[in-house]
C-alpha cells in the first residue's frame, strides 16, 4: 500500500489533522483528525514509498512499549480505516472485519457514483434567472 | 488507536488561521460555512465557499474578514472609506466594521446544496442575486423573518 499524495498532517490547535491538497486548492471541508499513534504511523507510512502492516508494526514496536502480535492487530484495523476514508492506495488495503464482502463492494459503488457529477436539480434561483 | 472518521466538525475558529495561512501561501481553500448571516443565498453547514487571497476590494464583494482577534465572519462589503470597511452579511440587519488589513480572503465562488458546481461571484446568477437583495434592504427584517418562520418550515431552504 502506499499513501496518497496530497494528504499531509498539519496541527491545527494541538490536534493532528490530515486536508486534501490539490496542487493549487486545499478542501478544508473533509478533515480526517488522527491521535497522536495514528499520526506518528501515518508520518512513517508517508516516508516510505511501499508499507505493509508488519513494516508500519515493527516501527510502532521500536517507539512504543506494544508487543509485535498486538500491533499487527491494531495496525491493520487503522489502516483498514485508512482505506475507507481513501488516504491510502493499493491492492493489499484490508478490510475492516466486521463488513462483508458485500457491503464493502456498496460503498465502493457509492464512492464511484460520487464521483460522477450527478444530474441536478433546477435550483431555486436557476428557475428565477434562467 | 484509531482515528476518528472523516468530516469532523472542526469549530471554524481553531481552523480559520490555517486557513488564512494556506490563503497567503497563494493557495485556494475550500470551507464549509457555519452560520445564517448570509441567508437567503448561504446556508449553514450546507455550503462552501472557494477563497482565495484579496487583491482588489470592491463594494458588494464577499469576503473573509477577521473582525475581532480569532472571530472571523463572511459578510459583504456595503462600504469602503479608506482602509475603513464596513460589512453587512445577508441576513444580518446590523453592520460590523473592520480595517483592510483584517480582510482575509475574497471569494471566487460559492459550492450550494452539496453540488459540485461552483455559483462564481462574477457569474451571473450571483450578481443578480446580489443586486436584488442590496436592493431589498429596506424590507430585510420582513424578508427574514418570512424567509425564517414561514418559507423554510413550508418550502425549505432556498
Amino acid at each position: 500500500m502506499k499513501t496518497k499524495i496530497g494528504f499531509n498532517l498539519r496541527q491545527v490547535c494541538g490536534e493532528n489533522i490530515i486536508v486534501a491538497e490539490g496542487e493549487e486548492n486545499i478542501d478544508f471541508c473533509n478533515i480526517i483528525s488522527m491521535n497522536e499513534t495514528s499520526a506518528f504511523l501515518w508520518k512513517e507510512a508517508q516516508a516510505m514509498d511501499n508499507f505493509t502492516i508488519e513494516d508500519l508494526a515493527k516501527r510502532l514496536v521500536g517507539e512504543y512499549e506494544i508487543d509485535e502480535a498486538t500491533a499487527i492487530n491494531d495496525i491493520a484495523k487503522l489502516v483498514a480505516q485508512w482505506g475507507e476514508t481513501g488516504i491510502i492506495e493499493g491492492d493489499d488495503i484490508p478490510q475492516l472485519s466486521e463488513k462483508s464482502n458485500e457491503t464493502s463492494a456498496e460503498t465502493k459503488a457509492n464512492t464511484v457514483e460520487k464521483e460522477e457529477p450527478a444530474k441536478e436539480k433546477k435550483g431555486f434561483f436557476k428557475k428565477l434567472f434562467g | 488507536m484509531r482515528i476518528e472518521k472523516a468530516e469532523k466538525q472542526f469549530e471554524n475558529a481553531s481552523l480559520l488561521p490555517e486557513v488564512v495561512k494556506m490563503l497567503q501561501e497563494g493557495h485556494t481553500v475550500t470551507l464549509r460555512l457555519k452560520g445564517y448571516s448570509m441567508r437567503p443565498f448561504l446556508e449553514n453547514n450546507r455550503d462552501k465557499a472557494l477563497l482565495v487571497k484579496p487583491t482588489t476590494l470592491r463594494i458588494g464583494d464577499p469576503v473573509l474578514a477577521e473582525i475581532m482577534p480569532k472571530h472571523f465572519v463572511l459578510h459583504r462589503i456595503i462600504r469602503i472609506e479608506n482602509d475603513d470597511i464596513t460589512l453587512l452579511g445577508d441576513g444580518n440587519l446590523s453592520t460590523e466594521y473592520c480595517k483592510k488589513e483584517n480582510i482575509v480572503g475574497a471569494v471566487i465562488g460559492f459550492y450550494r446544496k452539496g453540488r459540485n458546481t461552483l455559483d462564481r461571484t462574477d457569474g451571473r446568477k450571483w450578481r443578480i442575486y446580489s443586486k436584488v437583495w442590496t436592493a431589498l434592504r429596506p424590507f430585510r427584517r420582513i424578508l427574514l423573518g418570512v424567509y425564517r418562520r414561514l418559507w423554510i418550515p413550508l418550502l425549505g431552504t432556498i
